[in-house]
């Protein structure tokens, strides 16, 4: 054995070292784990050199391991349902089944092409309007989706020129009610008006509060801007917020805080409280998809399957430990979101 | 028992994949269930943000949706699947740096390209971690390399060493050339052997050590 091949194994080559860093890690193939141990007369000096690569990369096994969702093939799932135009995947063998069934051997054939024709008939109702519904649905909820990034860029401007910032207006009173100004008692606060700060403020059009699949709602007129200080009618607002009861700053939110979505179910069209018994758990704003947008704190728009997509999964629409509500709830800590209009 | 979770445990990935396009929907969803979980640490690792990382895993499943017809049958499933999962993670850390102009350091070399610095961490006497420092401390010191590492880097440092793919898929995944996947890696442990170390003696001098 000669010095120089000694001296040259001490210290490998770059080349030398990215297929030792491969061997060690077991990212090459057979073929080359052969060469490479071939090329080592010394095998020690190779597996000597194995564990201090993997004694360097040791620390990355601290890098905390990124955990899913409970629920996160429902929410995939719900995705690709909504993105692919169909709610639910087909089982093509049901109508077959049923289709056989129903059909005889008579000779009739007026009947026959009667039937025919309501079959036809039948069939462009099943897969034209359900179809149409469908893609309806799905341009609704995605035109949803984007106002909601558009209001989360008015958050975000509006946050760089106020150092920070959240649009805060004002907290509920101590014991009042965050219902829209008219609606509530005396200590009523609209949660709203925070909102109403972007529109005022040239950060967002009014119409991005404008969610398409709510037919009775509409945006408040450029006109009328200057002149309130939330939106004029409970119609001009098709969105939830996170209820906050002290001024607060973008950078005192988890990542996916949800700071808005779409409309809270516990509330009918006109903002008022529906009877207990009768809240679905979603909102009702995408009632055929069965979900809804939100927007999180780092300002991505998803969309979600079930109201449990707040910290640690905590129902977005609702307040931890609260069954009964006459809003004048608030959320029990900050990581409980709870969005009202 | 769940007879779909039974099936989908005997089939591989690109017999279920090929069960979809027949027609069965219920191999999607295992396809779903058996890669989501894995793919979302990986994403999430890379582009650092656990909450957009759901959105790109979403994206990804749906594209694997509507593009499945396209797929390659003579390749695996699960490098195709990370493939469009890395383009997507790509195209979220290039619209947040369109968003916001991040300082992002870039260590030594500059850019994040190819013509990396090889550093010889090898020839050093590499210290094993400091047993005796905090792993809390230790582990965000971990989280601000990685997190500061090129995005090249750590896109393949994430693919090697957390989701353990040979060399020839990660080229595959990331539609480089071989030689690249290997440069790369080195950069990426060099990296990240340096910047480790320098926040580690910065941390012994903070506390007097």
């Amino acid at each position: 054995m000669t010095n120089q091949q000694n001296s040259s194994q001490d210290v490998p080559d770059a080349q030398r070292q990215s297929e030792l860093i491969g061997y060690a890690l077991g990212l090459t193939d057979a073929d080359e784990n052969r060469r490479i141990e071939a090329s080592f007369t010394d095998s020690a000096r190779l597996n000597e050199i194995c564990a201090r690569i993997r004694r360097t990369l040791a620390p990355l096994d601290l890098d905390p391991e990124p955990i899913a969702p409970r629920d996160f093939t429902a929410r995939i799932m719900a995705r690709v349902e909504r993105a692919s135009g169909v709610l639910k995947f087909p089982n093509a063998a049901e109508p077959l089944e049923a289709a056989e069934a129903g059909t005889g051997g008579g000779p009739l054939m007026p009947m026959r092409e009667l039937i025919g024709l309501a079959a036809a008939i039948l069939l462009f109702v099943g897969i034209l309007v359900p179809g149409y519904r469908t893609a309806r649905n799905a341009a609704q909820q995605a035109m949803c989706a984007n106002n909601l990034r558009t209001i989360g860029g008015g958050i975000a401007g509006y946050t760089e020129a106020n150092s920070a910032s959240m649009p805060f207006a004002g907290a509920v009173p101590v014991g009042g009610s965050w219902m829209p100004a008219g609606q509530g008692d005396a200590g009523s606060f609209s949660n709203s008006r925070n909102l109403f700060l972007l529109v005022r403020g040239r950060y967002v059009s009014p119409q991005a509060f404008i969610d398409p699949a709510r037919a009775g709602d509409f945006a408040v007129h450029a006109s009328d801007l200057d002149r309130f200080d939330d939106f004029p009618s409970a119609r001009n607002n098709s969105y939830s917020a996170n209820l906050v009861t002290a001024p607060w700053r973008k950078t005192e939110f988890e990542p996916d805080m949800p700071l808005v979505a779409d409309m809270n179910p516990m509330l009918d069209d006109d903002r008022r409280l529906i009877g207990e018994g009768q809240i679905p758990e979603n909102s009702r704003s995408h009632g055929g998809l069965n979900g809804q947008n939100v927007l999180r704190a780092d300002m991505s728009a998803i969309w979600s399957a079930t109201p449990r997509v707040g910290v640690d999964n905590d129902d977005i629409y609702r307040v931890i430990g609260v069954e009964r509500y006459t809003g004048r709830e608030v959320p029990s800590m900050r990581s409980d979101a709870f969005l009202v209009p | 028992m769940n007879r779909r979770g039974d099936r989908g445990s005997a089939a591989s990935d690109e017999s279920l994949l090929a069960d979809f396009l027949s027609g069965d929907h219920g191999s999607f969803e295992i396809l779903v269930e058996r890669h989501s979980e894995d793919l979302f640490r990986f994403v999430s690792r890379f582009i650092r943000n656990s909450a957009a990382a759901e959105d790109v895993v979403q994206e990804t499943f749906v594209q694997v949706f509507q593009s499945a017809a396209g797929f390659d049958a003579s390749r695996r499933f699960r490098p195709w699947l990370f493939t469009i999962a890395a383009n997507k993670a790509r195209d979220f850390l290039r619209s947040r740096l369109r968003k916001r102009e991040l300082p992002l350091s870039q260590g030594a070399g500059g850019d994040a390209s190819d013509a990396v610095s090889y550093l010889d961490f090898l020839s050093d006497d590499e210290a094993a971690p400091d047993s005796a420092l905090e792993a809390e401390e230790t582990r965000r010191r971990v989280g601000e390399v990685v997190a500061r590492m090129p995005d090249n880097l750590r896109e393949v440092l994430m693919l090697g060493y957390f989701q353990r793919f040979a060399y020839k898929e990660i080229a595959d995944i990331l539609s480089i050339p071989l030689g690249t996947v290997k440069s790369r890696l080195h950069a990426a442990v060099s990296h990240f052997a340096q910047q480790y170390r320098k926040l580690e003696e910065s941390g012994s001098r903070g506390r007097g050590d």
